[in-house]
């Protein structure tokens, strides 16, 4: 089969490989028929997520057709056309019986690498180096789905895989992020980042009662759909003014009541030259000033809702402000089965419709052009659709 | 369960403290010898340079300030003075002790450098060498002679391995899953194989670092739901015992697995290196196996990715001959 394989750095390759196989009991075989590019994939084309090997297959958002299950699958029959959770998840531990579905205790064969940088390791994830499990990704012509009892979810004909494909991830991550805030009828929410997560974490903030959206970015096309496509009732762009004082400004000195982080690692120029500097050293590995803007313009009480990806240790941390305003982190990679059920109920029922976001769709063997283009912010890129 | 056999280590400190020359206050005596070392090489390659006699030239400079020589003397410091027992960082410390020994008297052969002053250089580093390998020997993991518990009292030396594990399942469910000895090599990686002689007895074939060991094994305690004591017989390849207790959880939350195991590995030069990789390795392998222990009782099996169903190295992509039987 064609697979979009991870060569290197700012290096992918679309491959012929051989086709994926039932390995364990729970397995199903998937026929892709679309599958999208990840904001956080682009963290794997950068060369920033240890543990990644040349001939890696990419993609954790995906759906398709079941063209083959293992025996001990009731859940899904040849056929049957799903969309697929990027964690991959036992559903039986008592992290998935608790509906932490990403944390998951038992899906990782590579566990203990996790477990050396973060002290416990969570759930294993599609094309998303071997910390992750070491498992071939979606963005291929065919991929091995395991515990296909727990995650794939059966989606109508009458939807079209655009309407549905992002139920896989960024849906549901951009809905958690919101969700964590606890909003309250009235709230005010302040969103860092208008990629695709960002988008639907603020049309999810105005789905679950806020009565206002602060969207932030630097690209004008991103704050655009923003407030055109998700709703956000304002857009704030961090290059032109100082964000500290304008969300001061728009919530009479108050603050948000809740601040979402959905950004890439990104800020203003002095900020994240500092922070970039600091990683070239390796003195930290990710750049969090959308974190840290995020804590100090919180209302005291508020709660910052981190969904942006991490993956190691920070410097700056605003840990006084936190501390002393009363405030409250939450943050997790998205559980999306506990999502996804009730999202395509809400995509039924026309509350969203997520296909608002693709703005390119290429033939999976030109993978690494939308990688390169989704990097460069080239041709207003905000989500890029293979189609194998 | 008693606390105190489950933390060794603090009966072992109170014991340290008595004995005449205490190893750790001496390694943590090298820690900070190491920083300030690493630290003058880092901060002034060139006085330090005139100081052994060797050219001050831009080269060896440099070098002073590399990997291999300053900023290892600090990453190892650091590792000292961070480890509670830092027998391996005080290994690394000999290993480097050698290089530097080496390097010095490479540089004795030319003449741009002051040979007098590289003679006392190297008489200092040889002396400080002794001391780093003595206090290694001394604070090495197989010095940690676990006394005191019944099955372990026959060994002089050995290698102990604590882990635990918490499953979603009731004790008496655990107990019966592992007490079925015969299947535990279908999941857990390193067995070959259990074959039952009797009720009590079995026979084991272990496959770690390329070779096969064998022994057999008698039930020295069974307490259903609760606890399973071995230990092997006379004719073993690696000379063990260990105990497997089944706690419940608080709040009901399933069950808690306790292993605790002895390893003590032939006698000579083979079993001691044997043992040192054992030393360290053990831990790893024992969790390693109660996670598939965890895996096999939660979820009937343990799950394999693309790249994990290698033993070495492999991309996370799909592969011939990774069919099995499904």
């Amino acid at each position: 089969m064609r697979a979009n394989c991870w060569i290197g750095k700012r290096h992918v390759e679309v491959r012929n490989v051989p086709d994926p196989q039932i390995i364990n009991r729970q397995d199903a075989i998937v026929k892709i028929t679309s599958t999208a590019i990840c904001g956080s994939d682009l963290h794997l084309y950068n060369g920033l997520i240890p543990t990644m090997e040349s001939g890696d297959i990419l993609g954790h958002e995906f759906m398709g057709e079941v063209v083959e299950v293992g025996p001990d699958v009731q859940n899904l029959k040849k056929g049957d056309r799903v969309v697929v959770p990027f964690p991959i998840s036992c559903g039986v531990c008592l992290s998935c019986s608790s509906g932490l579905f990403s944390c998951c205790e038992n899906s990782n064969p590579n566990a203990w690498i996790s477990e050396k940088v973060w002290g416990h390791s969570i759930a294993g994830v599609f094309g998303y180096s071997h910390m992750m499990g070491g498992f071939a990704g979606g963005q291929a012509q065919y991929v091995r789905v395991p515990f296909a009892n727990v995650g794939p979810l059966k989606v109508p004909d009458e939807l079209a895989d655009e309407q549905v494909l992002f139920l896989s991830d960024i849906l549901p991550t951009g809905y958690m992020g919101a969700e964590m805030c606890n909003i309250q009828p009235g709230d005010v929410i302040a969103v860092w980042g208008c990629g695709p997560v960002g988008q639907f974490a603020i049309a999810s903030a105005l789905m679950l009662g806020a009565e206002r959206v602060i969207a932030i970015d630097r690209i004008p096309y991103r704050l655009k759909m923003a407030r055109e496509r998700a709703g956000a009732t304002d857009i704030l762009n961090y290059e032109q003014v100082e964000i500290q004082e304008a969300l001061k400004e728009l919530t009479g000195g108050r603050g948000p009541d809740a601040c979402i982080d959905a950004m890439e690692a990104h800020g203003p120029v002095v900020q994240y030259a500092y922070d970039r500097a600091k990683q070239a050293l390796m003195l930290e590995t990710d750049r969090p000033i959308a974190l840290r803007q995020a804590i100090v313009a919180c209302r005291n009480g508020g709660t910052v809702s981190v969904i942006g990806v991490y993956g190691g240790f920070i410097d700056k941390f605003p840990m006084g402000s936190l501390m002393n305003r009363s405030l409250t982190i939450r943050t997790g990679q998205c559980h999306v089965q506990r999502y996804m059920r009730p999202l395509l109920q809400r995509i039924v029922d026309g509350e969203i419709d997520p296909d608002f976001v693709i703005t390119h769709t290429l033939p999976l063997d030109q993978a690494a052009e939308g990688y390169d283009m989704f990097l460069k912010k080239q041709d207003d890129c905000m989500k890029v659709v293979l189609k194998p | 369960m008693n606390t105190n056999a489950r933390f060794p280590d603090a009966e072992n400190d109170a014991e340290d403290n008595k004995t005449e020359i205490n190893y750790r206050r001496i390694a943590k005596g090298l820690g900070w010898f190491s920083l300030a070392l690493g630290a003058a090489e880092v901060a002034a390659p060139g006085i330090l340079a005139h100081l052994v006699g060797v050219r001050n030239g831009s080269v060896n400079r440099w070098l002073l300030r590399s990997p291999m020589y300053g900023m290892r003397e600090i990453a190892t410091g650091v590792g000292i003075l961070n480890h509670p027992r830092p027998s391996e960082w005080l290994w690394a410390r000999v290993a480097g002790d050698l290089v530097d020994l080496g390097t010095l008297a490479l540089s004795l052969r030319s003449d741009e450098n002051d040979r007098r002053r590289l003679t006392a250089a190297i008489l200092a580093v040889a002396g400080i060498t002794v001391l780093d390998y003595i206090t290694a020997q001394n604070l090495a993991p197989t010095a940690d002679v676990v006394t005191g518990s019944s099955e372990a009292a026959r060994f002089t030396k050995g290698v102990r391995a604590m882990k635990s594990v918490s499953v979603n399942a009731t004790a008496q469910q655990a107990y019966s899953f592992w007490r079925d000895f015969e299947h535990l090599p279908g999941f857990m990686r390193h067995l070959e194989s259990v074959t039952k002689i009797d009720d009590d007895r079995s026979r084991w074939r272990v496959n770690a670092f390329g070779k096969t060991f064998e022994w057999e094994a008698q039930i020295t305690e069974d307490e259903p739901n609760r606890r399973i004591s071995w230990c092997s017989t006379e004719d073993a390849d690696i000379e063990n015992s260990g105990t497997v207790v089944f706690e419940p959880a608080p709040g009901g939350r399933g069950t808690i697995v306790h292993v605790d195991m002895f390893y003590a590995p032939p006698a000579g030069s083979a079993g001691a290196s044997l043992a040192k990789v054992l030393g360290r390795d053990a831990g790893q392998m024992l969790a390693d196996d109660l996670r598939a222990f965890r895996q096999a009782i939660e979820v009937g099996e343990v799950i394999q990715s693309d790249a994990s169903i290698h033993r070495t190295m492999h991309p996370a992509q799909p592969s011939q001959e990774s069919r099995r039987t499904a």
